[in-house]
């Protein structure tokens, strides 16, 4: 079968894998915005800042947009880590992408390998409870998780958060763990009995080598995670895009923005049309079946479009969902006078639950500790001085951390992406997203336990400093096409086929019909795969 | 769209926008006002008042399709209300059907619909007018418009004063209410649509925004939008505030911030029910946020206009030097005071000129040395958090911690143990103190000085 895939993240390469092993012929188009050359692959952290030719160039960007300054809008926050420049290439986007948003300011992505070339590498499956909303069961997606982990390399242990995250195979043996982290999983193991399995913490899943393979190193701990990984341990996407490329059945085509669909009179997909980024008439690419996996907003604006140019029609696909998260530094007071250790893994070695009432909306936690990240943006809302504010960070640096709660959300009328007609050549791509009236509650209880969890296990929060971010900057954008085993308009079937094209395929983010509290990447590329097996 | 049409209220704020957009169409349209108002091209002003038909029923010898829009609306009292809206609507009504006018397009409003009127004659006046409407044999229409937005809508400016207020007040009834705010500019397209599609069928159709609201959310939006942050919302029950102003109201009405019977935006809900016209007017209704962009366009867009134009190199540098003597205690490097100076014109800190005169005296204290900077800092720290000389500093801040050697100030690997950690943070506080305290004299004590002379 001739399939088209639009979009290189990480279900676009993970279906397209999937497909060009039961012998599809696969033509994936995509921008692939394409990532820039390693600087000094050998270095470690503090490495970068002596070896570097403009040091100050590479962690501040070419136009300083790397500096984070106190926000302009008093009700506005600045982040306490944000993404460097050297992934600005991730979220670069074509001139004929336009888009305006009411409350969700999405981060979007058109590199070869997606949002997920800037991932933190979380990598959990989600529960019987979480996918009850889905049309299918763990046992259906099991292999899946298994097949991916063996793919891209999941490094954790089976502890006590086992209970939220189910089994499933090639669980690889789990990253060093750094000093603070010891001591806060050392403290638990003490005072678990306490918390009665209502608060829970252990090794957090990474999508991490500890173990090298063929073109990828093990993690050598150079404390580079947030900057780039330079040797291959943090898995990207853009590692199986360059697999798939290994299949003389794979055609990747980049540099194109795909627009629409044109349709046959019967309502089925003719054709994609998508532009170079160069310039010139659209052109046209066909197929057999066509699947759409360039991300739940992107993909979105290709139906919402598709139904514009052959219909005349704006619709509004409802349901958009993401995480909300909460930041809240702590500080690890065992810590306090130890020494600060910048060659260590710099995302979450750890993770943390907090188990709920009703099962499905368990809240996830990571604790970040992100040592290598920049400094001014913590130092800066300290209430003292900039230089003793430096001191001060210097003396406790080794014990900050953010425990990062992610929580679940749901469908809901009202929250939608749709086009809005501003007398443009194409409708502008639109999003609105309001949350749910139950969110301060649950968000201050869950702040709370969260909070006499961390003091009693010794790292209490830094007080004034939780951040509750903007909805959008969750990054798990989903829920405007789900999957239902119902046919209704503007849904998919259980194994991704439009209830609406027939010969069109949904893999990524769009279809889920509930956004569990934990990372979903894992969950997009195992469902991916899964639909590559049912379906083709 | 028809070709004469009479628009009575033409000089209030739908009138306005409406004939600014008949402008240059090929329509004959007359527009009934009571005072003088500015020339728009192909518009004929007719002077007079709806409870005079010989002011302009000359007019009606022509006319297709009557807009009537004008009413008593704000503070007005039951009777004046009564007399504009039902009795002008009446005579209106009278005046047209002897002239032959076909259609009637009644700009109504959501209130006409509220199921708690309670005190609110402007509300029961317009459903009576309505009422008037449908039994006048004419083929009509009646858009009934939420909450109407326009720079210049008297809705706007109370609904700014209130979101101003640091702790937003909010009558509530049995459960919070919800809105669904409309422009104008909106609400002239919906005319144009049931005039375009010539569509007088006897329907009542609600016009709103993209979406709706809960109440308190869209105060906060609009806070947000013209001061930059949420405030609390402190819920009062409805009761408690609308009894007392229905008895003062009588004496009182004019002095009163809002009557009771406004108070029923409060107690209902105001939004617009599904409808063709709604389905018609959605592709086009700006989102919650551009709505409020296109009122009160947000300031921080021109604060970033700052960029210098007077960009002076070598000061830059020169400051550059002694702000990282003040943070690193050592000497810059010339690559850090090239980006130094090339950062400041990025993020539009290079002019002093853009600065507020605040600002500008923390710098001037802080240029005058390292000691002086940090004093300046700290008095910044608590007072001053997003001034320009903590913003210039942060910028340093970043530059020096990304290179080596001043990166150390961040990136010490040394462990100073419990008890030197202890001690430094000790000493770091009274430092701190002893700069806070002396920046609290140099700059605080002149700036009270400074006012108290002003």
């Amino acid at each position: 079968m001739r399939i088209l895939v639009i979009g290189a993240g990480p279900t676009g390469v993970h279906f397209s894998l999937s497909a060009l092993e039961k012998g599809h012929q696969v033509t994936m188009i995509d921008v692939g915005n394409a990532r820039p050359p390693v600087a000094l692959p050998a270095a470690n952290f503090l490495g970068l800042k002596r070896d570097l030719p403009d040091p100050i160039a590479y962690f501040n960007g070419e136009d300083y947009t790397g500096i984070t300054l106190p926000a302009a809008s008093p009700g506005d926050y600045a982040a306490y880590y944000g993404l460097p420049p050297s992934k600005d290439y991730v979220f670069d986007r074509p001139s004929r992408f336009r888009f305006s948003n009411d409350n969700f300011a999405p981060v979007l992505s058109f590199a070869a390998g997606g949002l997920a070339e800037a991932w933190t590498t979380g990598s959990y499956p989600f529960n019987e409870d979480e996918l009850a909303a889905f049309p299918f069961s763990y046992t259906d997606i099991e292999p899946f998780y298994s097949e991916i982990a063996r793919r891209i390399g999941v490094a954790g242990e089976e502890d006590d958060l086992a209970r939220a995250y189910p089994r499933h195979n090639n669980l690889a043996k789990p990253t060093n763990l750094d000093t603070s982290g010891r001591h806060l999983l050392a403290q638990y193991e003490r005072k678990r009995r306490k918390y009665n399995g209502s608060a829970v913490l252990g090794r957090s899943r990474q999508a991490i080598l500890t173990e090298a393979r063929p073109g990828r190193s093990a993690c050598t701990y150079c404390g580079r995670c947030l900057w780039g990984c330079p040797n291959g341990a943090l898995y990207t996407p853009s590692y199986t895009l360059r697999e798939c490329m290994t299949h003389a059945n794979f055609h990747y085509v980049p540099g194109y923005f795909v627009s629409h669909f044109e349709l046959t009179q019967s309502g089925e997909i003719e054709s994609a049309h998508a532009y170079q980024l160069a310039g010139g008439a659209a052109e046209k690419f066909d197929a057999d079946a066509y699947i759409l996996a360039a991300g739940a907003v992107s993909t979105s604006n290709i139906v919402l479009r598709t139904q514009y140019k052959s219909r005349g029609e704006i619709v509004r696909l409802e349901g958009l969902m993401d995480n909300r998260q909460v930041f809240a530094p702590f500080f690890n007071l065992a810590m306090l006078g130890k020494s600060y250790d910048p060659d260590s893994y710099q995302y979450h070695q750890l993770a943390f639950g907090l188990f709920r009432d009703e099962p499905e909306r368990y809240v996830h936690g990571q604790v970040t500790t992100l040592k290598t990240a920049s400094a001014h943006p913590v130092i800066q809302n300290l209430p003292v001085d900039l230089k003793t504010a430096a001191q001060v960070f210097r003396t406790v640096r080794s014990g900050l951390g953010v425990a990062n709660l992610n929580f679940c959300d749901t469908r809901r009328v009202g929250n939608y992406l749709t086009l809005f007609d501003d007398g443009e050549e194409w409708p502008v791509l639109t999003a609105r997203y309001r949350s749910d009236e139950r969110e301060p509650t649950e968000m201050s209880s869950a702040l709370k336990q969260a909070g006499r969890f961390f003091a009693d296990l010794g790292a209490p929060f830094v007080p004034g400093m939780t951040q509750i971010r903007p909805m959008g900057s969750g990054i798990h954008y989903t829920g405007t096409l789900p999957m239902s085993a119902e046919k209704a308009s503007w849904s998919v079937s259980p194994s991704g086929q439009s209830y609406d094209f027939p010969n069109l395929f949904v893999v990524d983010g769009a279809t889920f019909p509930f956004l569990p509290a934990k990372n979903l990447t894992f969950t997009l590329m195992a469902n991916a795969a899964r639909i590559a097996a049912k379906a083709f | 769209m028809s070709a004469h049409i009479f628009v009575t209220g033409g000089g209030g704020f739908i009138g306005q926008a409406l004939l600014s957009r008949m402008a240059g169409k090929p329509i004959c349209t007359h527009a009934l006002v009571r005072r003088p108002a500015a020339p728009v091209a192909g518009v004929e002003y007719v002077l007079g008042d709806i409870l005079n038909p010989g002011s302009y029923e000359a007019a009606f010898r022509t006319t297709d399709t009557i807009i009537h829009l004008a009413a008593a609306t704000g503070k007005a009292t039951p009777a004046q209300y009564r007399l504009s809206n039902v009795e002008g609507t009446r005579t209106l009504l009278k005046t047209a059907k002897a002239a032959g006018v076909k259609n009637f397009l009644y700009v109504s409003t959501i209130a006409a619909g509220y199921s708690d009127q309670r005190h609110y004659s402007y509300a029961q006046t317009k459903a009576e007018a309505e009422n008037l409407v449908r039994e006048s044999g004419l083929a009509f229409t009646i858009i009934r418009p939420t909450l109407v937005l326009g720079s210049a809508s008297p809705i706007w400016a109370t609904l700014q004063r209130v979101a101003r207020l640091p702790i937003i007040p909010l009558p509530q009834g049995e459960r919070p209410v919800r809105v669904q705010p409309v422009h104008a500019d909106d609400v002239v397209r919906a005319i144009e649509i049931v005039l375009d599609r010539q569509h007088f069928d006897g329907e009542t159709l609600d016009v709103g925004g993209v979406d709706s609201e809960r109440f308190d959310y869209f105060l906060n939006a609009v806070r947000r939008q013209i001061v930059g942050k949420s405030a609390p919302v402190i819920r009062a029950p409805l009761a408690l505030a609308r009894f007392p102003l229905a008895m003062v109201e009588p004496v009182a009405r004019p002095f009163l911030p809002v009557t009771a019977g406004q108070m029923a935006l409060f107690a209902n809900d105001s939004i617009a029910k599904p409808n063709w016209l709604m389905t018609a007017l959605q592709p086009s209704l700006p989102t919650t946020a551009a709505l409020l962009e296109k009122l009160a366009p947000r300031a921080s867009a021109q604060r970033n206009l700052g960029a210098s134009t007077q960009d002076d190199e070598a000061r830059l540098a020169l400051e550059a030097r002694l702000f990282t003597r003040y943070l690193a205690g050592i000497e810059s490097t010339a690559d850090v005071e090239r980006h130094y100076a090339a950062a400041c014109v990025q993020r539009a800190l290079s002019n002093d000129m853009t600065f507020s005169p605040f600002d500008r005296e923390a710098l001037a204290l802080a240029r005058k040395g390292a000691w002086f900077a940090r004093c300046a800092d700290a008095f910044c720290s608590f007072f001053s958090r997003g001034g320009a000389l903590r913003r210039k500093l942060i910028v340093l801040t970043a530059l020096i911690e990304s290179v080596s050697p001043t990166n150390e100030l961040y990136d010490g690997t040394r462990s100073p143990g419990k008890i030197g950690a202890f001690a430094l943070l000790v000493a770091r506080g009274f430092s701190f103190a002893t700069a806070f305290i002396s920046g609290i004299v140099m700059l605080g004590l002149a700036r009270a000085t400074k006012s108290a002379q002003a």
